[in-house]
């Protein structure tokens, strides 16, 4: 199956993420996360989506649930109470309408990522003019999160063998710095030796360097993007005003 | 971080883009704060208004993403190498700390880190930079950009004090704290509609049961959370920068510029 354009997916996510915040419906935050779910499973990546989703979203539910359900003053109609908890319909009807709509902001952004060809975003943004900075950030991010995280582990496993660690609070505080200290010295190295590479090769560069990658888009996926964010706009201004209720 | 290479040209100054940009999205995230505190909307019991979360969103965003156009073109290579460095240890200083149970994020070491050795913009640019790629894995984050903004210009802002006093990072810290949980808590209260974690979450309906607008209560929760997090992160990352061999160190321009005075 051929990728969209990384631009033209973030403004199908963009759109999507701001049309069910605006309008706050809780049968249109249901249709998007199934919508989500029905695409990451056409792209094998619906089990990822599920995982990554319940991930990210359990402590908000907790919280929502907290927050508005389980202590309501205000709700009329009680299904339980008992010292300070009051859980009411209202409150879990509140609790429940939040908690889709967080479920379908975090499913749109997390299909859009997982989808994505990282790649082709940096090529993308380097392409469309935005500064070299920017894609090289992002590179460099996804690079060294897995490298620095082996880095982390070889380091602990390294005091560990000298005896570090234990129980206890000041044991904890001493592994910790044990681990950060060296993590921290060898990571601003690294970076300095890559600063001086990327000066003798005159980053950032202008435009005019030959690029080895080119990432296009098909001749609808431009128009459908703007048309997708324009409408998106007219949504939530038109729901702001109070004209579609 | 050592020099660049190629001298400046003589008289060069930043352009009026980069001047503007930052500015103007220093004014777009103050005016959604100051909208959404003004124009309250009514009360989660009876169904949150729908215009906050989409604003809150999309303006914090945008002023998060019009500073880092300014600042990033105009950061040297020696800094934009560093950035990323900042960004990967708030990710994995993050977890490590989630792991060991400290009930802390301490998920901002890195941009604070970035901020004491290479000054606000470049603090500035970590704390958004770090928002939009770790979204990529946790998008619960995106909206808080702007508050991760706030977190690294400040702590480049009183970088050259604290690196030269080390007790006054945790100080410098717990205030930032106060400015990042003003900022942040309309994003928690009208896009979540609470918090984004349990333990918070709890403080947040203890304040509701006692009778606090949503607003209200998440700004408390903040309040308690936050300046204690960002006190204990400015410590450490202050801490860290003065562990560093003077040599690697002195590579930096706030370290540099506190040795010098």
């Amino acid at each position: 199956m051929t990728r969209l354009h990384p631009f033209t997916g973030l403004a199908f996510a963009t759109s999507a993420a701001l049309v069910c915040l605006a309008a706050d419906r809780w049968w249109l935050s249901l249709a998007i996360i199934l919508a989500c779910l029905a695409l990451a499973a056409r792209r094998r990546v619906g089990g990822r989506l599920a995982v990554a989703g319940g991930a990210v979203l359990a402590p908000l539910w907790l919280s929502q649930l907290l927050v508005h359900a389980a202590f309501d003053r205000t709700g009329s109609q009680v299904l339980l109470a008992g010292g300070p908890v009051r859980l009411t319909v209202e409150g879990l009807t509140t609790a429940g309408g939040l908690g889709l709509r967080a479920g379908a902001f975090a499913a749109v952004f997390l299909l859009f990522s997982l989808t994505l060809d990282r790649h082709a975003l940096i090529r993308a943004l380097d392409q469309a003019g935005l500064p070299a900075q920017l894609g090289y950030i992002i590179a460099a991010v996804l690079a060294l999160v897995p490298a620095t995280m082996e880095r982390a582990r070889s380091i602990a496993q390294a005091q560990a063998v000298r005896g570090a660690g234990g129980r206890g609070l000041a044991n904890r505080l001493s592994s910790a710095r044990l681990l950060a200290v060296p993590l921290v010295l060898a990571s601003l190295q690294d970076a300095t030796e890559r600063s001086s590479a990327l000066q003798l090769r005159g980053f950032p560069a202008g435009r005019e360097r030959t690029q080895l990658r080119t990432v296009t888009a098909r001749r609808w996926e431009l128009p459908a993007g703007a048309a997708a964010l324009c409408l998106a706009a007219l949504l939530v201004v038109l729901l702001t005003l109070g004209v579609i209720r | 971080m050592s020099s660049p290479l190629v001298l400046p040209a003589a008289g060069t100054r930043a352009p009026l883009r980069s001047r503007l940009l930052p500015l103007l999205g220093a004014a777009v995230i103050a005016a959604t704060y100051t909208m959404l505190v003004l124009l309250q909307p009514t009360e989660a019991a009876a169904g949150l208004s729908n215009w906050p979360a989409a604003v809150a969103f999309a303006g914090y965003l945008a002023g998060a993403i019009l500073l880092l156009a300014g600042v990033l073109p105009q950061l040297p290579v020696s800094v934009v190498a560093v950035i990323p460095v900042g960004m990967v240890l708030n990710i994995v200083l993050g977890q490590f700390v989630g792991s060991t149970l400290v009930p802390l994020y301490l998920d901002s070491i890195g941009t604070v880190l970035v901020g004491l050795l290479a000054g606000r913009s470049a603090g500035a640019a970590t704390g958004v930079l770090g928002s939009l790629v770790w979204s990529l894995f946790n998008p619960t984050v995106l909206p808080f950009a702007a508050g991760a903004a706030v977190i690294g210009f400040l702590a480049g802002a009183v970088g050259p004090w604290v690196l030269r006093r080390a007790w006054l990072a945790p100080v410098a810290g717990f205030l930032a704290g106060v400015v990042a949980a003003v900022i942040s808590a309309p994003v928690a209260a009208f896009v979540y509609g609470g918090t984004s974690g349990a333990a918070t979450g709890a403080i947040v309906a203890m304040f509701r049961a006692m009778g606090d607008s949503l607003l209200a209560s998440v700004t408390k929760q903040a309040l308690i959370s936050d300046p204690a997090d960002k006190a204990v992160a400015f410590l450490v990352a202050a801490l860290l920068v003065l562990a560093l061999p003077r040599r690697v160190r002195l590579q930096f321009p706030l370290p540099r510029r506190a040795a010098r005075d």
